[in-house]
């Protein structure tokens, strides 16, 4: 059976749904990349793992080897976390615990802010044109967009980029980890809604 | 008239030659080996090398430098040391060089956040960089070379699978036979000898 391969963080992982709460390293099979296996009828290579930024999540792309017939989908993650990943075990590389990171980077100054938000873009833009490059048929979206995340690097051309897919177009309801203060991931209505938005741009484009 | 543009820092500028050096060196010299190839090809020349630049940045210069279908690229890449000199700052995507000299330049590298591993962080942002400029090209379907045009920086720093490189050119360095008037960058001879170089590269292995 042809595959579907998706990447992402929690959100692509399924975390905080019925099935594998509260584990943060399995993946679900209520997460919208199984739902929208199911609808295209490829089997699901689920390569969403949480706490992870875009960098590795090219890291994950560049070493996948992917067959003529897969099919590939990437939810963008949190800009933020882009440098908590290191190639220092090559070339698998290596994950700085985001809270260690996170307290010893200067994110509150422009300059910080500025250049991270760039070499997302030019991680997003680099990963895309990989995919390209390889004839694999590939669409990619933003999964979570902070407001430093929101201005895209000026003239990149990123290729079957779903700029059109707001976070706020699926993001209907939490999971089980919903602290009842805004945090929590998507429940299993959003999951519904985004293999729906997918799998419909999936068909518009043949 | 097609246009070879070439990108680098200042091995590719040509800083130093006589038409490029002190009080005159606000654009690149025309008797560097980017001049000598587009007038041998007879192609115009846009020479879009800056000097001092890391990878970083000569990736930002090429992503923000429109390209023709007819345009010949030819990227002669720096210091692996330099890449995190130049930082992006402001929303309209243009850069500054945060280090000028070498003293501020190793202490912006101590002052980095987890510098145990700072090299190996640094030696993957550069053929990662390298890499996204070899996609952008060929995405681009434009005739180009890339190299590492300064001989001493690379030594055994080659990519491994990780890094899928189909068009470096590994032994594309420029060598050092005579030295400009600053008595540092590449004199005229070895500008000559570069260009007979990429020349064959580009025009004479594959027939």
């Amino acid at each position: 059976m042809s595959r579907l391969l998706s990447f992402g963080c929690s959100f692509t992982a399924g975390a905080g749904l019925i099935d594998i709460y509260p584990s943060s390293v399995k993946t679900s099979r209520f997460a919208w990349p199984e739902l929208l296996g199911n609808k295209l009828g490829r089997s699901v290579v689920n390569q969403g793992k949480s706490g992870i930024g875009n960098l590795e999540i090219l890291n994950h792309v560049l070493t996948t080897k992917f067959e003529p017939s897969d099919i590939v989908v990437i939810m963008w993650s949190q800009f933020v976390r882009h440098d908590s990943f290191r190639y220092n075990l090559i070339p698998i590389g290596t994950r700085i615990v985001e809270r260690e990171f996170l307290k010893h980077n200067p994110i509150e100054e422009q300059w910080w802010i500025d250049n991270n938000r760039a070499r997302n873009w030019l991680t997003i833009h680099q990963c895309s044109l990989y995919l390209k490059s390889l004839n694999i048929p590939f669409v990619s979206f933003m999964g979570i967009v902070g407001h430093n995340d929101t201005l895209p690097y000026p003239k990149l051309d990123i290729p079957n980029l779903l700029t059109d897919i707001k976070v706020s177009d699926w993001f209907i309801d939490r999971a089980l980890d919903d602290d009842g203060k805004g945090n929590g991931h998507p429940g299993i209505e959003s999951h519904k809604s985004i293999a729906n938005l997918i799998y419909d741009r999936i068909e518009l484009n043949g | 008239m097609a246009r070879l543009v070439t990108f680098g820092c200042s091995y590719v500028y040509g800083y130093g030659l006589s038409d490029c050096y002190k009080h005159s060196s606000d654009n690149p010299s025309k008797l560097g080996w980017p001049n000598m190839l587009a007038d041998r090809i007879g192609y115009e020349c846009l020479n879009k090398a800056i000097p001092g630049a890391g990878n970083f940045e000569i990736l930002i210069t090429l992503l923000d430098t429109p390209l023709e279908p007819d345009d010949i690229v030819i990227i002669g890449y720096s210091y692996f040391s330099r890449y995190d000199r130049y930082r992006l700052i402001s929303k309209s995507g243009n850069g500054k060089t945060i280090a000028n000299n070498r003293q501020e330049h190793k202490n912006m590298i101590l002052n980095m956040v987890d510098n145990s591993n700072y090299e190996e962080k640094n030696y993957w942002d550069n053929w990662l960089a390298i890499q996204h400029g070899e996609l952008y090209l060929k995405n681009k379907g434009v005739k180009f070379l890339c190299f590492q045009n300064i001989e001493d920086s690379i030594k055994e720093l080659k990519p491994i699978s990780l890094v899928h490189l189909t068009n470096f050119w590994y032994e594309g360095s420029l060598v050092h036979i005579d030295s400009a008037l600053d008595n540092r960058h590449p004199g005229i001879e070895s500008n000559k000898l570069q260009c007979n170089k990429i020349y064959s590269k580009l025009f004479e292995d594959n027939q």
